[in-house]
């Protein structure tokens, strides 16, 4: 079945029910989103960055707090 | 919908995007490379960027490839770091206050609130989505004949980074930056010198007066020595010919081609030749004007051939770069030129030593050193900083002017079938010549029944500008009264300057702008 999601101002395109706006949720779209079959040159872009991260990070991070701590410890 | 065309993307959604934790950032980011939007990034966020690519183990080096082929990297300055001290969060303020400084209409995509006082558009991404899936008419549109500020971001990172080397370096006159483009372009259009000088009038002026001396062993020409031009060219042409002495003698262009008429040539050297030296053609709006003919004529009579490529760098007869042909050719760099500084400049072309090295002392006072002047000279050379800008934008040359190919097409298909407007000519698919490469310096059309000025001005109502080159023919101008020939009746240059129209050309315009400037044009048809 196909539904549109309205997730906050972004119209995507989901072959997946709606259920609630979790961030579990939010996953789920992010995944189904990214798994598309028809790719666009931002898609492929990303893509290929992608390829060239290694660990993805699983939890949710602080990208500020992390690197503000990094210049503390390096400078302590 | 608004027109949003540049975008700084903070670290946090950059980050969110490149390490995928948020597919709102994902989003917004792939739909930015979609449109084709700008994408910047500042220097000072680049250790941040590093930090987390390090630490998950990314591949740098291929990282780098794909990321910088998107995002442009803008240069802060010394003085913007001090500024941003007095801001409560300084590293913000120095990134807001350098992306400012080069996209003044730009929006920052950011999660923090601290950008909000610069005086820029600052959005979330979950704000700015829906203006990107807003697909209702743009209000306002602005299309200017050319986007130098556009060209500029195109090529940042290579412009400052050659800027701020140069002035650093201190070699400001004839440094090696001059020497390298010279060697680079001699190579690009096969000839064996280049020469800049400090501007296209200069190089025809220094051209004319170089052939003086080599043939008649006089510093100038003189007034009976007669130079054939056509009328329908910038003024720096014909006014080149009375600085080197001689008289210009205008003979009236190809109505289809707006150049100067090989035919015509031959029909005025057939009664009056002797006092005739040379053809100085002008390649005008990026095609070639028909080059064997001209070389044909100026053989057959023993002329020199200076040709005028101001309007045509990268242009080909032939397979044959323009400004290999004649005896010499000369370019303009003015900045709204194919090739363009940021300032004044310009180069002379030719295979010949002699005449090399003569326009070598001419643009330097005259002499082979300041203190042996043999010849009555001109400071006119160019400066390394420009040489050194173009250096930097000669890497896009091609591309560029491929672009300018691709919207004339686009413009062909779209404009044919109005009644009404001339399109210009396809020659390159005419039977004369083959191998014609046209770069469109002007996308230029002819507005019958007197309609041309209603025309601009439906136009300029919707935002579109456009530009009469050239609106007076320069046989009627003041200065060349009294100095000049005029052969026959000079009517297709007359009926030209009343009738031309250039339109938007601009290597980096949207194609929907494209589309926008064709739709206004029909609409006016249709009334
Ligand atoms: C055909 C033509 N000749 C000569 C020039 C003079 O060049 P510049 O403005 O660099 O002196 C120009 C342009 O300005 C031009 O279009």
């Amino acid at each position: 079945m196909k539904v549109k999601a309205i997730v906050e101002g972004s119209t995507l395109k989901l072959k997946i029910p709606l259920k609630f706006k979790t961030n579990e949720f939010e996953i789920n779209i992010a995944d189904e989103y990214l798994q598309r079959e028809e790719k666009t040159v931002g898609i492929k872009f990303l893509d290929s960055l992608w390829e060239t991260i290694g660990d993805l990070p699983q939890e949710n991070v602080n990208w500020k707090g992390e690197w503000y701590r990094r210049l503390d410890d390096k400078h302590e | 919908m608004i027109s949003m065309n540049n975008f700084l993307i903070d670290v946090n959604v950059l980050l969110d995007a490149i390490f995928k934790r948020d597919v709102k950032s994902v989003v917004v980011l792939e739909k930015l490379v979609d449109l084709g939007r700008g994408l910047y990034i500042t220097a000072s966020m680049i250790p941040t960027l590093d930090y987390f690519l390090k630490k998950h183990k990314a591949d740098k080096n291929k990282f780098k490839d794909i990321f910088f082929g998107k995002f442009k990297v803008i240069t802060s300055t010394g003085k913007e770091g001090a500024d941003a001290i007095g801001f409560m969060d300084g590293e913000d303020a120095l990134i807001a206050l350098s992306f400012k400084r080069v996209c003044p209409r730009g929006v920052i995509v950011t999660k923090d609130s601290s950008f909000e006082s610069f005086g820029l558009t600052v959005y979330t991404p979950v704000k700015l989505l829906p203006f990107l899936e807003d697909s209702t008419p743009i209000k306002d549109r602005q299309i200017p004949m050319l986007d130098l500020q556009a060209e500029y971001r195109h090529m940042l990172e290579d412009i400052d980074h050659a800027i701020l080397n140069t002035v650093a370096e201190t070699k400001y006159i004839l440094g090696p930056q001059v020497k390298e483009f010279e060697e680079k372009i001699a190579e690009y259009i096969g000839v064996k010198h280049c020469i800049g000088v400090s501007s296209g009038t200069e190089a025809l002026v220094l051209s004319l007066r170089a052939l003086a001396i080599k043939l008649k062993g006089q510093e100038y020409f003189d007034r009976s020595d007669e130079i054939i031009t056509t009328p329908f060219t910038f003024t720096a042409t014909g006014d080149a010919i009375l600085r080197s002495g001689a008289t210009p003698v205008f003979i009236d262009i190809d109505p289809l081609t707006y150049n100067i008429d090989s035919k015509k040539i031959r029909a005025y050297l057939a009664r009056n030749s002797s006092h005739v030296v040379g053809i100085l053609p002008v390649h005008l709006y990026g095609q070639s004007c028909e080059m064997d003919e001209i070389m044909a004529i100026a053989g057959e009579h023993n002329l020199f051939v200076v040709e005028d490529v101001a309007q045509s760098f990268g242009g080909m007869w032939n397979g044959k770069k323009l400004g290999s042909i004649g005896n010499a050719g000369t370019f303009s760099f003015f900045p709204s030129k194919n090739l363009g500084v940021f300032g004044d400049g310009g180069m002379i072309s030719t295979n010949d030593d002699k005449l090399a090295k003569l326009m070598r002392m001419l643009l330097k006072h005259g002499g082979k050193d300041k203190y042996n002047v043999a010849h009555i000279g001109y400071n006119a050379r160019l400066d390394t900083l420009q040489a050194a800008i173009l250096l930097a934008k000669f890497k896009y040359i091609d591309e560029f002017n491929e672009k300018r190919r691709k919207t004339a097409e686009i413009y062909n298909k779209e404009l044919s079938g109005i009644n009404g407007i001339v399109l210009p000519l396809n020659h390159e698919l005419s039977t004369e010549s083959d191998n014609l490469y046209h770069v469109y310096h002007q996308y230029t059309i002819r507005v019958l029944n007197g309609r041309n000025d209603q025309l601009q001005t439906h136009l300029k109502e919707r935002g579109v500008s456009t530009m009469v080159y050239y609106p007076v023919p320069l046989h009627k101008m003041k200065v060349f009264e009294g100095k000049m020939k005029i052969f026959e009746g000079l009517e297709n240059s007359e009926n030209a300057s009343k009738e031309v129209i250039s339109l938007p050309m601009e290597p980096l315009q949207k194609d929907e702008d494209i589309a926008y400037v064709i739709k206004s044009i029909h609409e006016y048809f249709k009334n």
